[in-house]
């Protein structure tokens, strides 16, 4: 803190000073300082009152018990997030057998997929499901507008 | 030499000066000039404390953790304790910050369920008070944001105002004084409002004040400062 032999020092200090937060020795030297200048005094003194005025509304309280009013919306154990668990070991890891597999077969069947869309090539297996991609749709019944009409459709 | 809280500090020259109580006129010396400050005991001391809340400060807070570690594990007996322990000074908090007794009680029970539900995230080195002031203050800023105008519920009229000594006419005085004061608190940015109630109301220590806002000790103490020196320009302009 500055030398307030001369300087007022900041208001940061005359409300730590209120607080009782400043150490010792700077707060002697900015209560003499205070003591001596009317504008830090005023301030100072201020302060103290705005608390003292303000102490009423501490008597401020609640008319119902709001420990009755939540208690019973508190979600039970398992639907509550539980605290941090420990990482699963050795033992645990047969419990992810079923997801493994799963996983597995959904990446192989996405590789089989691809690749018969990729190879193009007439020897390659070509999945009846695939025709939905084809320039000609489904079934050829109507092929455009004009051949429709043509038809007399 | 620059006045810390402007227009306040034409006190030598006979005006209005920070010194007069406040509700009251300026009362000069015998030389015409404000009176000065003197430190004196009970000028510079921290506010009071509640019983239940010294008491959970007179513990170190030991007790508050093993509840909240049992409640952590799921224990609602233990944090049904908990709850009745805090709920009067979250709900005080939450009415003082938004100025209605109906949106407080709502916004209490919101605190209490979302720290259940936050629970396990709590760590015991925090104190569980200012723990849940912090939930408090997220929450009500969710509605202060939404409002920008705070309709404040009145004093009532049989409020403990402090009067002194003195007869009707002085404890008028303090009521009018009293309601001055909270308009001037409802006027407050909400930042500063609730630095200001943490402080003056809850008796909250810097360094609980930090935890509970989620900022350093250099951040509450300028904070505070800019919140009581508007607070008391505020309360000036009520008065005129």
């Amino acid at each position: 803190m500055k030398d307030h032999a001369g300087a007022c020092p900041p208001v940061e200090d005359l409300s730590a000073l209120v607080d009782g937060a400043l150490p010792a020795r700077d707060a002697q030297e900015l209560a003499r300082h205070a003591a001596r200048c009317p504008a830090c005094g005023a301030t100072v003194e201020a302060f103290g009152r705005v608390r003292a005025q303000l102490q009423p509304l501490r008597a401020r309280a609640p008319d119902v018990d709001i420990a009755a009013l939540v208690l019973p919306r508190l979600p039970r154990w398992p639907d509550r997030p539980r605290a941090r668990r420990a990482a699963p070991g050795w033992r645990d890891l047969w419990q992810f057998g079923p997801r493994a597999l799963g996983g597995a077969a959904a990446l192989g069947a996405g590789v089989y997929l691809g690749l018969a869309l990729l190879a193009g090539s007439a020897g390659a297996v070509r999945p009846s499901g695939m025709t939905v991609f084809d320039a000609e749709p489904v079934g050829a019944l109507c092929a455009g507008l004009p051949s429709c009409a043509a038809r007399g459709r | 030499m620059v006045p810390l809280v402007p227009g306040f500090y034409s006190c030598p020259s006979g005006a209005r000066s920070l010194a007069a109580p406040l509700g009251g006129s300026a009362r000069p010396g015998p030389s015409g000039a404000c009176r000065r400050w003197r430190p004196r005991e009970g000028n510079i001391v921290p506010p009071d404390s509640s019983p239940v809340e010294a008491a959970v400060r007179d513990d170190g807070g030991a007790a508050q953790r093993q509840l909240a570690l049992r409640a952590q594990q799921g224990d609602q007996d233990a944090y049904a304790q908990l709850v009745r322990t805090h709920q009067s000074r979250i709900f005080r908090h939450l009415l003082n910050l938004t100025g209605s007794r109906e949106e407080a009680l709502e916004l209490s029970q919101d605190v209490f369920l979302r720290a259940w539900q936050a629970l396990p995230q709590w760590r015991p080195e925090a104190q569980f008070h200012t723990w849940l002031y912090r939930i408090a203050s997220n929450i009500a800023y969710d509605v202060l944001r939404r409002r920008r105008i705070v309709s404040f519920e009145p004093l009532q009229e049989d409020f403990d105002a402090p009067a002194g000594d003195a007869g009707p006419e002085a404890l008028l005085q303090a009521r009018q004084s009293m309601r001055n004061l909270d308009t001037a608190l409802a006027r407050l940015p909400p930042e500063q409002r609730e630095i200001v109630l943490l402080r003056e109301v809850e008796g909250l220590s810097y360094e609980e004040l930090a935890a509970a806002l989620a900022i350093d000790e250099g951040t509450v103490k300028s904070r505070l400062a800019r919140a009581r020196a508007a607070l008391v320009a505020g309360y000036r302009r009520t008065e005129r």
